[in-house]
């Protein structure tokens, strides 16, 4: 049976939906990367500071 | 003399005409007309009889073109079989990509909300981070990755929605009939030739009907009626011919009742608000007038309203309740920033905007007037979260009175009356409800994206007592405005209900005295995660008492 219009269809949506899916992956990816940066320049910052009121002290 | 040696003529040696045509393929064989019916076929399948054969077998009869004949009709039968199996097999696969397409976009909504949450959750876990290890997480780095989170999210979507929309735009198929208009939801807010979302309005319906000298009420929008007897079409006249002169008035008093009555049941079957809004959309012509209550334009007006804030999912959830409640214009001003602590929305009365036909459910009503004071978005959700979590305890254990079935009934008979030509008479008007017709809004702006939306928050998808993150349903905040006197009754009430003999889930409270509501004694007797146990524990009470 030749591939007709809907299956073209069907194999677009399922093309479209899998970008979908794996864009979210790579949200959720940037997502848990972007909290561990946060946390990790929080950190930095704070013994920063605290290495900065030792030298001060 | 006898012929021998006479020149036979060219080109007919053995008898063959001079100008003969080799048959095409097929053509030799075809003993049924190209253009034979399916009655033809099964005939000339059967073969050739018992009398055929026996003629065949003294040298007659057609047997043999018969036979021909019954395995032409054999071939042809099978080619059209394989078309026909062809054609199913493709309205099937339409039928399974369109399935595959409610699905992805049903999935897309669930994903939209997982992602809600886990930035919800990030925000919180990082806030939590910070609190408890003393960091200084940078709150503007978080929301700027928060946005941008958002943003591409919503990208996403919308690169699927045009797949899918690209896709559905080449999808025409001549003998397929798209299973998703057959859907409730999607029939309700199917678009109409200009371009307006939803059902037609009532303005829209009572356009077509026109009331002529006669008092009889005509759709001029059907010209065969018109043109061939001045009549309405015969379904037309059993739904709503109402013709004062010819005495039939009593049978469209016995339409309204029943259809009053179909309100009603469906109003007090809904057990959750989105129900009850679902319900309002189902009768809207009913509800259309100035002075309505709940409307398909005013919902869509909030909605587009709480679209424009970025919290747009929740603002969707509790744009239906507030459109419900009539405040709509107050959570305009506050997701436009316009509200202030001391500014006051026109027209809204607290007081009233609980109420639903002469029906005040007092406890609403001191939830509203919080409601109102609200300056700000998250306060406003936890607000009106608390409502939510009330609205539902409220209306699946208040009991509905008499008079408010008899006040639905009434309402809803002049509002048919005026929808209909106003052949009733009345001059009342339907202001009285003490809600708000939401302003004029162009509802082209909702696609298709935005109508399930709709239809989800209509028909219960939305869980009334979702939880706001970070916000404290049971706070005691929510209960600031209330007049520590009612608190009082109410306890009081509260202890007497727990002490009298009373069936549990059987109220008696009037709409006008909230302290004789048994609903605001369960909001007294416990906080909001309490309510339902505040009732098993008053049943609970009641059974021991009937045993001892």
């Amino acid at each position: 049976m030749p591939n007709d219009e809907i299956d073209d269809q069907v194999a677009r949506i399922s093309e479209a939906s899998e970008k979908f899916a794996l864009g979210h992956q790579e949200l959720a990816k940037k997502r848990s990367a972007a909290m561990s940066r946060i946390v990790k320049d929080a950190e930095l910052k704070k013994a920063e500071d605290l290495k900065k009121k030792l030298k001060g002290e | 003399m006898f012929g021998f040696g006479k020149k036979k003529k060219s080109g007919d040696v053995h008898g063959i005409p001079d100008q003969y045509e080799e048959p095409k393929w097929g053509e030799e064989n075809s003993a049924l007309p190209e253009n034979a019916t399916q009655e033809d076929l099964a005939k000339a399948a059967k073969g050739p009889n018992a009398l055929d054969k026996i003629a065949d077998f003294f040298g007659g009869g057609n047997r043999w073109e018969k036979e021909v004949a019954k395995l032409e009709a054999e071939d042809r039968f099978e080619a059209m079989a394989e078309e026909e199996g062809r054609k199913q097999l493709e309205k099937i696969k339409g039928v399974m990509r369109d399935q595959m397409i409610v699905d992805l976009k049903e999935l897309v909504q669930h994903v939209n909300a997982g992602v809600d949450e886990a930035n919800h959750e990030l925000e919180n876990v990082l806030m939590e981070i910070a609190e408890r290890s003393d960091l200084n997480i940078d709150e503007a780095e978080v929301d700027a990755i928060l946005s941008e989170l958002t943003v591409e999210a919503a990208a996403l979507e919308s690169g699927l929605n045009e797949a899918i929309a690209e896709v559905m735009d080449g999808s025409e198929h001549e003998d397929y009939e798209s299973p998703i208009a057959d859907e409730e939801d999607v029939e309700s807010y199917d678009v109409d030739e200009e371009g307006d979302v939803g059902d037609a309005s009532a303005e829209e319906e009572s356009d077509a009907l026109e009331v002529d000298e006669e008092g009889s009420i005509e759709d001029h929008a059907t010209p065969e009626a018109d043109e061939e007897d001045g009549e309405l079409a015969e379904d037309e006249v059993e739904s709503f011919d109402i013709d004062v002169e010819d005495g039939s008035e009593e049978t469209a008093e016995q339409e309204v009742d029943e259809l009053s009555e179909q309100l009603m049941n469906a109003v007090e079957a809904a057990t959750t608000t989105a129900e009850v809004l679902a319900v309002f959309d189902e009768y809207d012509h009913f509800f259309d007038e100035e002075g309505g209550e709940v409307t398909v334009e005013a919902l869509a007006a909030a909605i587009a309203a709480a679209e424009a804030s970025d919290e747009a999912d929740s603002a969707i959830r509790f744009a239906g309740v507030t459109t419900a409640f009539g405040v709509r214009d107050r959570v305009q001003a506050i997701l436009s920033g316009e509200s202030t602590p001391e500014a006051t929305v026109e027209g809204i009365d607290p007081a009233k905007a609980f109420e639903v036909d002469g029906w005040v459910k007092p406890i609403q009503r001191r939830q509203v007037q919080a409601v109102v004071t609200a300056t700000d978005w998250n306060q406003y959700k936890q607000l009106f979260n608390q409502v939510l979590s009330e609205e539902r305890v409220s209306l699946q254990t208040e009991d509905v009175p008499e008079t408010r079935r008899k006040n639905v009934m009434a309402k809803t008979r002049r509002r048919y009356m005026k929808t209909r030509g106003g052949v009733s008479g009345s001059s009342e008007t339907s202001q009285d409800a003490g809600g708000l017709r939401g302003p004029e809004q162009d509802t082209e702006d909702l696609d298709d994206e935005t109508s399930p939306e709709v239809s989800a928050s209509a028909s219960g998808e939305v869980e009334p007592e979702s939880e706001v993150d970070g916000v404290d349903a049971s706070s005691d905040d929510l209960f600031e405005l209330a007049d520590d006197e009612e608190e009082n009754e109410d306890a009081e009430d509260a202890e007497e209900a727990a002490n009298e003999p009373e069936p549990a889930g059987e109220t008696t409270g009037t709409a006008e005295d909230p302290s004789e509501n048994p609903q605001t004694s369960l909001e007294a007797a416990g906080d909001e995660d309490d309510l339902f146990g505040g009732a098993e524990t008053g049943e609970a009470q009641d059974s021991k008492k009937v045993e001892s």
